[in-house]
C-alpha cells in the first residue's frame, strides 16, 4: 500500500478539499483508489477523463480528484454523462453512483443507458443503503434488513444490479468488492477501455448507517464479510453466495460513433435538399 | 425539469428550455391553450435565482426569439425559458427566414489558453465568468452545491453572498439588453392593454378597433416576461388612466402590474379565461365598454 500512495496523490486535488465527507469505516475511498490506478494504468490523460456523479456519499467522489468533474442532481449522473459523451466523443466518461442514486431515482436512466449501450463506464458503489440521507432502505437492501425507514425489516426484494445491466444490453458487466481491490482495479481498467456501456458494481460497506443497525460488527468485520459472502463466478456452481467476476464482456458498435455519423450525414444535406425523413408529411395542406 | 433548471441556475449552464403551455393542472386540457405557467417559469425551481423567460406572439416571433433565447443564454450563462401558448405551438404561419450570415450568433466567452490557475466561477473581466469546455485542458469542478470561485463546495456566508450578488447583478445590470417588448399607440393612450402570447394578438386587434371608434387605446406586448419590465410598467402607470391585463389564467401577469404601478388612481383590471378557449378581441372591447370601469360614465 505504501508503494501505491504517491500515485494516488498525483491524482488528488491539492486545494481546500480534505478531509473527505466519508465516515470512518466507509468503503468509498477504496473504490476511488482503484479507479485512479485503473485510469492511470490504462494511460488515459487527466484532461480526457470526465468523472460524473449524482447525489449521495459516492456522489462526493469527483470533487477530490483532478479530472474534469461534474457533480449533478440525484439519479441523473448518466443523463449528464450521456450529454458530455455525445458532445465530445473524445472524452472518457466515467460515472460513479451509489445504489440508491443509480438504481432507485436513477433506475430509469440506468436501464436506458444500458439499452443504448453508450460509451460510458458506470461504477456503482453498492453499500445496500442510502447513507448520506440518513440510512433509508435502497433497492439493494436485502429483504428483512433494518434501516431508518424499515425498523421492522425491509419488505421488498432487492435488485441484482449486474443481472439488470446485462439483461438491458450493457457491453461489459462485472462485480467485485472493496475487499478484492486488485480484482476491482482490473475490472475498472477493462471497463474504461471497452466500447459500449460498461458497469462495474462494487460491493461496499456503510458502517454508520447500515452496519450498526444490522449488527454487522466493526468496519473491519464488514470488510471481511465481503470476502466470506461472495464467490468467484468460476467457483460458483451450486454456491448460494453472491457471484463476483465478469458477467459479460462483448465489444459492441459504439452509440456515439453512430451519432456522429448521422450528424455528418445531416450536415451534408444541410445546404441542399432536406433528408428524405425530414420532409414534411404533407405539403400545401390545410391552413 | 424544475430540479435541473435549478442546477442550470447555480452551475450557470447556458441552455434554452421550451415550455408550450397547456391547460392544467396535471394532464388538464390536452391540448388547449393556457397561460398558467408564468409564475412557474419564474419560481418553479427552488431557491432564489434570476431567470430569463421569453414569450412569442406568432410563429415568426417564435423563430426569431428562439435565436435571441440562445444568445441570451450564452451571453449571461443562464437558463432561458421559452414560454409558448399551445395555439402558437401548433400554428402554421408564414415565416421569413433571414439570409445566411444575418443570423446573430453569440459565441460563449472562453478563458485564454495557458492560464496557471483557471477560476471557473470567478468575477474576472465581468459578471459572467468565462466558460471552458471539458477536454480543453482546464480541469475543474462543476456542482449543484454553492461553490467558491474555484468551483468547490462552500458553506462560507461571504462566498455564498458574493455568488448571489453576482448572478443577480449579471441580469439586473443588463436589462436594456434583455427586456424585449412592443409598444403600439402609447403616445396619447389613456387605456393600455398589457398582455403576452396569443392574447396580445387579440389585444392589438381590439385596440385598433377601439381607435377606429375614437378611443385612445394602446398596447404593450411583453416578449420578455422575466425579468419583469418593472420600470416600463411603472412609467406607464404614471401616464395612463387604465391598464387592462387579459390573460389565460386567474391573474398572474396582473399581479406584477399591480406591484409595479405606484399610482392608486390608475385602474387596473383583468380578463381571465381558463376553459381552453382564447380571449377574443370582442371580449376585450366589451370589457373596455363596461360601465364599472372608471371613465366609462357615458
Amino acid at each position: 500500500m505504501a508503494r501505491k500512495l504517491p500515485l494516488i496523490h498525483r491524482y488528488l486535488r491539492k486545494d481546500k478539499k480534505f478531509p473527505t465527507v466519508w465516515c470512518p469505516g466507509c468503503g468509498i475511498g477504496v473504490v476511488l483508489g482503484s479507479l485512479i490506478r485503473a485510469v492511470h494504468n490504462a494511460g488515459i490523460p487527466k484532461d480526457d477523463v470526465v468523472l460524473v456523479s449524482g447525489i449521495g456519499c459516492t456522489g462526493r467522489m469527483p470533487v477530490y480528484v483532478d479530472f474534469n468533474t461534474l457533480h449533478t442532481t440525484h439519479g441523473r449522473a448518466l443523463t449528464f454523462a450521456s450529454g458530455v459523451r455525445l458532445a465530445n466523443p473524445k472524452l472518457k466518461v466515467i460515472t460513479v453512483m451509489g445504489d440508491g442514486d443509480a438504481i432507485a431515482i436513477g433506475g430509469n436512466h440506468f436501464i436506458h443507458a444500458c439499452r443504448r449501450n453508450i460509451e460510458i463506464t458506470a461504477i456503482v458503489v453498492n453499500n445496500f443503503i442510502y447513507g448520506m440521507t440518513g440510512g433509508q432502505f435502497s433497492p439493494t437492501t436485502p429483504t428483512g434488513d433494518i434501516s431508518a425507514t424499515s425498523p421492522y425489516g425491509n419488505l421488498a426484494q432487492s435488485v441484482d444490479i449486474c443481472e439488470l445491466a446485462r439483461d438491458c444490453g450493457a457491453s461489459y458487466v462485472a462485480r467485485s468488492t472493496i475487499y478484492h481491490v486488485n480484482e476491482m482495479e482490473k475490472q475498472i481498467a477493462r471497463a474504461v477501455t471497452t466500447s459500449g456501456f460498461s458497469v462495474v458494481e462494487v460491493l461496499s460497506t456503510c458502517y454508520s448507517r447500515y452496519g450498526k443497525l444490522n449488527q454487522k460488527g466493526s468496519p473491519r468485520e464488514m470488510f471481511r464479510a465481503l470476502k466470506d459472502q461472495t464467490v468467484p463466478i468460476a467457483k460458483a456452481d451450486g454456491d448460494e453466495r453472491i457471484n463476483r467476476g465478469v458477467f459479460i464482456d462483448r465489444a459492441e458498435a459504439a452509440y456515439s460513433d453512430t451519432y456522429q455519423a448521422i450528424m455528418a450525414k445531416a450536415r451534408e444535406h444541410d445546404a441542399g435538399e432536406p433528408l428524405p425523413l425530414l420532409k414534411p408529411a404533407r405539403t400545401g395542406g390545410t391552413p | 425539469m424544475q430540479e435541473n433548471l435549478g442546477y442550470a441556475c447555480i452551475a450557470e449552464v447556458p441552455c434554452v428550455v421550451v415550455n408550450v403551455q397547456r391547460g392544467g393542472p396535471s394532464t388538464g386540457l390536452p391540448t388547449s391553450p393556457a397561460q398558467g405557467d408564468l409564475m412557474q417559469a419564474r419560481w418553479g425551481t427552488h431557491g432564489d435565482h434570476p431567470i430569463i423567460a421569453l414569450y412569442p406572439t406568432s410563429v415568426q416571433e417564435a423563430f426569431e426569439l428562439t435565436m435571441v433565447a440562445f444568445n441570451l443564454a450564452e451571453k449571461y450563462r443562464t437558463p432561458v425559458i421559452f414560454l409558448m401558448d399551445e395555439v402558437i405551438g401548433h400554428m402554421r404561419e408564414k415565416v421569413v427566414f433571414p439570409r445566411e450570415g444575418q443570423i446573430p450568433v453569440l459565441e460563449r466567452r472562453k478563458p485564454p489558453k495557458g492560464l496557471d490557475k483557471f477560476q471557473p466561477f470567478a468575477e474576472d473581466d465581468g459578471l459572467v465568468p468565462a466558460m471552458a469546455a471539458f477536454g480543453e485542458g482546464y480541469r475543474y469542478h462543476v456542482t449543484g452545491l454553492h461553490h467558491d470561485p474555484a468551483g468547490y463546495p462552500t458553506l462560507r456566508p461571504d462566498e455564498i453572498n458574493r455568488w448571489f450578488e453576482r448572478v443577480f447583478a449579471k441580469i439586473e445590470q443588463n436589462l436594456d439588453d434583455i427586456l424585449l417588448y412592443r409598444e403600439e399607440d402609447l403616445e396619447d393612450a389613456e387605456t393600455v392593454i398589457l398582455s403576452c402570447g396569443i392574447t396580445a394578438r387579440a389585444a392589438r386587434a381590439a385596440a385598433r378597433q377601439a381607435r377606429e371608434q375614437g378611443r385612445k387605446v394602446g398596447t404593450l406586448t411583453l416578449q420578455t416576461i422575466w425579468p419583469f419590465p418593472e420600470k416600463v410598467v411603472r412609467d406607464l402607470g404614471s401616464r395612463v388612466r387604465r391598464i387592462l391585463v387579459p390573460e389565460l389564467n386567474r391573474g398572474q401577469l396582473i399581479r406584477e402590474v399591480q406591484r409595479c404601478v405606484r399610482h392608486p388612481e390608475v385602474a387596473i383590471g383583468g380578463i381571465n379565461r381558463l376553459d381552453g378557449g382564447v380571449i377574443t378581441p370582442a371580449q376585450i372591447l366589451e370589457k373596455l365598454e363596461e360601465r364599472s370601469w372608471p371613465g366609462n360614465s357615458h
